[in-house]
């Protein structure tokens, strides 16, 4: 007659989950803790501590400052919504919305706020039904970058929102420079 | 009635002097020598231009000049012909006073460069370089087999060719654009007017707008380059080719659909978006149509 083959164990909760120890082993194990407790505790204000040179604590709380300063540029400058320079209301992106980076390039943005501000006074030498023709064009445009914007916000890194918004704001100057033209046009003739 | 009878011709007198009064246009005609391969510049601000071509090295000016004209400008010097209308130094050009009908008439292989405020444009027969400009007028143009280049605010681009092949420039900040039987290479901008095009046959083609929609329809050359991009405009495209094209077309919301039985999938697995690239034909030519939320609608017969 042979033995029985043991049960093989294939999985963790084959085993049995109510197996006690012989003994209880607690006071076994708190009389070799007691003697430890009162250097742990004297290590963990001295011996520890002086353990690292004064120069890596300097270095450490650098560091620290150093990770806040990023912290706090990426969120003013580089997060949707951060604190942006300020521009013509009208051309305003919306808030939670992410800018192309070149908009914020000085060269563009002084041309661009020069053909805003005179914006008004070329749209009042257009004729009327050409000046609300205009008016819908640059709503277009500006409902058009508010879109793409917020897009963007949603899916930075979306190339064709990032091609299109571009070509908007390239179609956005060329709008204005044809209408600061067209204003010129009708009082140089 | 003896007295209605004597009072008749007075009354009709009157009348006729009146009609005299109010009409307060003047006739002005000239004709200045000029190059037949020259420049010719013309400009006036309201009213009609209407330039045409002929066989002859001269340019011709005829003009029914309104009462806010001061004086017509008509000088040639070297290969360069001036024709302006001036305005009195009171007048913008928007007052409603009357209007100006001019007419000029250039050699056939002149070089055009004309430009109005709210004056209606029109070109017919020259096949020199021709530049036409408007703030609000519309502009009606015949194009020739030189480069061609057409611009308005608001104005509605009307324009028709031969089939001849040139370089086209057409924009508008908000009127339409309607162009047909051209040739060549053609950029087409609009911000929200609607571009409608035919070049047959095409080498290349960029067309553009924010909100207004576009329509290409042309047979595309052996390795033609083709690109149409909107914001919000629908893109409709009908363009067979020679030796097919490589394709990529892309909308963030709006639909795309083909003649071709391609599926369109998506763009990313997470975000929106639909794309559809594939080759059709030998592939030498390129296509790309983008928009974000217009529809796609693309076919090569």
């Amino acid at each position: 007659m042979t033995e029985p083959t043991p049960k093989r164990v294939t999985t963790l909760r084959e085993l049995s989950q109510d197996t006690e120890p012989e003994r209880d082993l607690w006071p076994q194990i708190e009389a070799q803790l007691a003697p430890a407790r009162p250097s742990l505790a004297a290590s963990n204000g001295g011996a520890a501590r002086r353990a690292v040179p004064p120069s890596l604590r300097w270095l450490a709380l650098a560091a620290g400052i150093g990770c806040v300063a990023v912290g706090v540029w990426i969120g003013r400058s580089a997060l949707p919504g951060g604190v942006q320079p300020p521009i013509a209301a009208a051309t305003r992106p919306a808030a939670g919305t992410v800018q192309t980076a070149w908009v914020t390039d000085p060269r563009y943005r002084r041309d661009h706020d020069a053909l805003v501000q005179s914006l008004g006074a070329q749209l009042a030498s257009l004729p009327p039904a050409s000046r609300e023709k205009v008016m819908k064009s640059l709503t277009a445009i500006r409902t058009a970058k508010q879109e793409l914007e917020e897009a963007l916000g949603k899916d930075p890194s979306n190339a064709l929102l990032q091609e299109l918004l571009v070509n908007t704001y390239q179609d956005e100057m060329r709008v204005l420079t044809d209408v600061h033209e067209a204003g010129d046009a009708g009082k140089g003739i | 009635m003896r007295i209605v009878y004597q009072l008749l011709p007075a009354a009709v007198a009157l009348l006729a002097s009146t009609w005299v009064c109010g009409d307060t246009s003047t006739s002005f005609e000239r004709e200045v020598a000029a190059d037949p391969k020259g420049i010719v510049e013309v400009t006036s601000t309201t009213g009609t231009v209407d330039i045409t071509a002929w066989d002859r090295a001269a340019v011709g000016v005829k003009a029914q000049l309104g009462s806010e004209v001061d004086h017509v400008e008509v000088t040639s010097s070297g290969n360069h012909t001036v024709v302006r209308v001036q305005l009195k130094h009171h007048t913008m050009g928007f007052d409603g006073g009357e209007e100006t009908h001019l007419r000029v008439q250039v050699p056939k292989e002149s070089e055009v460069d004309a430009s109005t405020v709210s004056a209606n444009l029109t070109s017919s027969g020259v096949q020199g370089i021709q530049r036409l400009k408007s703030v609000s007028g519309d502009i009606t143009a015949e194009m020739g087999p030189s480069d061609f280049d057409a611009k308005s605010v608001s104005g509605t681009l009307k324009l028709h060719g031969h089939g001849q092949p040139a370089r086209l420039h057409v924009s508008t900040v908000s009127g339409d654009i309607d162009l047909k039987h051209a040739a060549g290479e053609l950029e087409a901008t609009s911000v929200s007017g609607e571009v409608s095009v035919e070049v047959n046959p095409a080498r290349a083609a960029r067309l553009r707008s924010t909100s207004g929609d576009i329509t290409f329809d042309g047979r595309l050359l052996r390795g033609a380059d083709f690109d149409a991009v909107s914001v919000n405009g629908d893109l409709k495209v009908r363009a067979p080719s020679e030796d097919g094209f490589q394709y990529e077309v892309q909308s963030l919301s709006g639909d795309i659909r083909d003649c071709f039985n391609a599926k369109a999938e998506r763009s990313s697995e997470y975000g929106p978006g639909e794309k559809l690239n594939g080759t059709r034909g030998a592939g030498g030519g390129h296509m790309r149509l983008k928009t974000m939320s217009g529809e796609i609608d693309l076919c090569d017969h």
